[in-house]
C-alpha cells in the first residue's frame, strides 16, 4: 500500500525517449526535481547518515517519481508522494549491509581467509557521523522517518501519517517512543543531549 | 520530553541537515534513469501476460540432481493466514509452495526453492516471493522430542518441541507493516495456532514439501507489524509447545538470548527490517570461498563470499604492505542470475579502491567490464558452494559502466548497464 518499488544499484538500460509529450513533461518533472533535490538529500542523509548513500537514494527516488510521473503529479500532494518513495528506498538499502571498513593485523590476510569475517548488524554500521545522527541511526526506521519529518521537516502528524500510511495517533505515539529513546541515547548524552 | 526538548530538538536536526551541501540537481540523470525504469516496467508488464499463460498450465518444481522431486497436489490446505488484508481460504498452493496469500494489497508467496547452480548439490531455502530467501537448518529433530512450552528457550536450553526452527523477516520493503514467519515443525505436527498482538487469532496446518531430496513439514504466514505473541504447536489436541517472542522483538527495541546447541552460550539476536532472522538452530555458514583476487595499483586483494544466514557476504581485504583492510557487504539470498548481478563496494577507503562482486549466471564464464576510462577488464567466474559468483576491483577514479558475460563458448548471455550513480 505504501511504498513504490526502487531499484537498488544494479542495471540501469539507457533508452531514447519517443513520446511527443516528454519534453513537456521533462519540463514538468525538472521543475519540481530542481526545488525538491535538496531537501530530498538532506531528507535521505538525515535517514541514512551517509551523504553519498543520500544523493543515490535521492536519485532513486525521484527517478521512480519520474516513472511514474502522471500518477506523481495527480497525487493530493505530490511531496508526500514523493518522500514516501524516498523513505521506501532508504528502507530497502538496509537490505544491504555495510561493514566499513576495519584495520586488523596485516598477517591476518595470508592466513584466516573467511574465518574471522564476523558480519555485523547493519542496524550497527554507524560510519562517520555526529552523535545526533548516530542516535537516529538507533531508531526504527519509522521512527526515524517521523522525527525527521516532525521535527526536522515540520510536518504536522497529518501530513507525517499521508507519507507513511499510518494513522495520525501511531505518529505521536511512535514519535513519543523515539524522543524517549533519543532523550537516553548515549551518543546525545557525551554531546549534551538534544533533549 | 518537553516542548522545550522537542524544539531543541529540531534546531539541531536543522543545524545538522541545513548544513549539508546539495550538489545540483542531475535532472538529466534522473530522467534517463526514470525513463529506462518505465521502459523495464512496460516490458514487465507485457511479458507478464506471456507468464500468466504459462504458469496456468505449468507447475515449478524444484529438481535435485536434475531430478523433479515436489509436487502437492491441487487444494492442499495452506498454512497460513494473510492480515491485514484477507486472503483467499484456500489459496491453490502449488510446487514447493508451503503459504501464500495477500498484505497490503500485495500477494505473497513463501515457497523452498533450489538455490545452487544446475548440477550442483542441491541447496534448498526459504524464499519470499522467490527473491528474499534464508537457509532452514536441515537437521534431524525427532518427532515431539524436548517439549516445552513458555518463553522462547533460553540461552542453551535446547529447543522446543514441536518447532524445529523458526524465522521472522520484518519490514519487507514496500511493506512497512508486515512481517513473515516460516516455520519448520516436526512431523507430528498437526496444527499450529498464532496469537498476534492485535488481538487476532491464526490456524495454521503445515504443509509437507519435498526438498532436495527430503520432506520438510511447514508452515508460514503474514503479521501485522505489532508482531507475534505466542505460537502454540499441536499434535491432535496435545499442546507439544508454545513460545512467546516478547513483544520487542517486533518494535526493534529488544532482542532475546538466542539459544545454542547444548552446552554452547547462544547468542543475542535482533530482528534487522528486510532481513530474514532465524530465531533458532540457524544454518551458520553453509559454504564459503576465494571469488577473486590480484594485485592493482601496488595493493594486493582478495574477495571472497560467505553463503549463510546472513545472505550472501563478500568480503573484500586488502593488504598495500603496510595495511590491511577488510569490507563486507552482504546481500539477500537470490536465486541464480540470468546474467550477473553486481554489488560496489568500497575495499579501501583511503585509496579509493572500489570491489564488484556478484552472483553470476551458472553459465557464465567470464565476465568483460568495461570501465569509464574505456578500458575493458576480462573477470572469469568461479563457483564456491555450488553458485557461481563473478568479483574484481577498480582504482578509485574509474567506474564501469557496462558488463557482458559470457559463457564457455564465448556466446554473449546478457549485458548489464551502470548507470553513473550506480556504478
Amino acid at each position: 500500500m505504501l511504498f513504490c518499488d526502487v531499484t537498488g544499484e544494479v542495471a540501469i538500460l539507457d533508452t531514447t525517449e519517443t513520446s511527443q509529450a516528454e519534453p513537456s513533461r521533462q519540463e514538468e518533472f525538472g521543475q519540481f526535481m530542481a526545488a525538491r533535490w535538496p531537501g530530498l538529500v538532506r531528507l535521505a542523509y538525515g535517514l541514512t547518515g551517509d551523504r553519498w548513500l543520500a544523493e543515490d537514494i535521492a536519485q532513486a527516488a525521484l527517478a521512480s517519481a519520474y516513472a511514474a510521473w502522471w500518477r506523481v503529479r495527480r497525487a493530493d500532494d505530490p511531496d508526500a508522494y514523493v518522500r514516501r518513495i524516498l523513505i521506501n528506498a532508504s528502507h530497502r538499502r538496509f537490505r544491504r549491509r555495510r561493514v566499513a571498513e576495519q584495520a586488523h593485523e596485516p598477517q591476518q590476510l595470508a592466513s584466516s581467509p573467511l574465518a574471522d569475517a564476523a558480519v555485523a548488524d547493519p542496524a550497527e554500521l554507524i560510519g562517520e557521523r555526529s552523535a545526533l545522527l548516530a542516535a537516529l541511526r538507533e531508531l526504527p526506521t519509522r521512527q526515524r522517518a517521523i522525527v525527521l519529518l516532525r521535527y526536522w521537516d515540520d510536518l504536522s502528524d497529518a501530513q507525517v501519517a499521508a507519507v507513511l500510511g499510518c494513522a495520525p495517533g501511531t505518529v505521536r505515539s511512535q514519535a513519543s517512543r523515539a524522543l524517549a529513546k533519543l532523550r537516553g541515547s548515549a551518543a546525545l548524552a557525551g554531546q549534551g543531549g538534544s533533549q | 520530553m518537553t516542548g522545550t526538548d522537542e524544539q531543541t530538538l529540531s534546531q539541531r536536526l536543522h543545524a545538522e541537515l541545513d548544513a549539508l551541501p546539495a550538489p545540483a540537481a542531475p535532472v538529466g540523470a534522473v530522467i534517463r534513469r526514470g525513463a529506462a525504469r518505465r521502459t523495464r516496467r512496460w516490458a514487465a508488464a507485457a511479458s507478464g501476460l506471456a507468464a500468466v499463460t504459462a504458469v496456468a498450465v505449468s507447475v515449478p518444481l524444484l529438481t535435485s540432481h536434475g531430478q523433479p522431486i515436489a509436487r502437492l497436489g491441487p487444494g492442499l490446505r495452506a498454512g497460513h493466514v494473510s492480515r491485514p488484508t484477507a486472503s483467499p481460504p484456500t489459496p491453490m498452493l502449488t510446487g514447493t509452495a508451503f503459504a501464500a496469500g495477500t498484505a497490503q494489497g500485495r500477494p505473497w508467496r513463501l515457497s523452498v526453492r533450489n538455490i545452487a547452480d544446475p548440477g550442483a548439490h542441491c541447496l534448498p531455502a526459504i524464499m519470499l516471493n522467490a527473491t528474499d530467501g534464508y537457509l532452514p537448518p536441515l537437521g534431524g529433530m525427532a518427532a515431539g522430542s524436548n517439549a516445552t512450552s513458555g518463553q522462547l528457550p533460553p540461552a542453551g536450553a535446547g529447543v522446543p518441541g514441536g518447532i524445529a526452527s523458526l524465522a521472522f523477516l520484518t519490514s519487507v520493503p514496500g511493506q512497512p507493516g508486515t512481517g513473515y514467519a516460516a516455520l519448520r515443525v516436526t512431523t507430528d505436527v498437526t496444527r499450529l495456532t498464532v496469537g498476534l498482538r492485535d488481538g487476532g487469532t491464526l490456524t495454521l496446518r503445515p504443509v509437507p514439501v519435498q526438498a532436495c531430496g527430503r520432506r520438510l513439514p511447514l508452515a508460514g504466514f503474514s503479521y501485522p507489524g505489532s508482531g507475534v505473541a505466542t505460537i502454540t504447536a499441536y499434535a491432535g489436541a496435545q499442546v507439544l509447545t508454545r513460545v512467546t517472542p516478547p513483544a520487542s522483538l517486533f518494535t526493534g527495541t529488544g532482542s532475546y538470548a538466542a539459544p545454542g546447541t547444548p552446552g554452547s552460550a547462544g547468542s543475542t539476536l535482533r530482528l534487522v527490517p528486510g532481513v530474514w532472522r532465524q530465531l533458532w538452530r540457524s544454518q551458520g555458514t553453509v559454504s564459503s570461498g576465494q571469488v577473486a583476487s590480484g594485485r592493482l595499483d601496488g595493493t594486493t586483494w582478495r574477495i571472497s563470499v560467505q553463503l549463510g544466514a546472513a545472505g550472501d557476504c563478500f568480503v573484500g581485504r586488502t593488504f598495500d604492505g603496510r595495511v590491511a583492510t577488510q569490507a563486507t557487504d552482504c546481500v539477500p539470498i537470490a536465486l541464480p542470475s540470468a546474467t550477473v548481478t553486481l554489488q560496489r563496494f568500497v575495499l579501501q577507503q583511503g585509496t579509493g579502491l572500489t570491489g564488484y562482486a556478484g552472483l553470476a549466471s551458472p553459465r557464465a564464464a567470464y565476465l568483460v567490464a568495461r570501465l569509464s576510462d574505456g578500458h575493458t577488464l576480462r573477470v572469469q567466474t568461479a563457483q564456491v558452494g555450488g553458485r557461481r559468483y563473478a568479483a574484481f576491483t577498480v582504482p578509485a577514479n574509474r567506474t564501469v559502466t557496462k558488463v557482458t558475460a559470457y559463457d564457455r563458448a564465448g556466446v554473449a548471455l546478457g549485458i548489464v548497464k551502470f548507470s553513473a550513480a550506480a556504478s
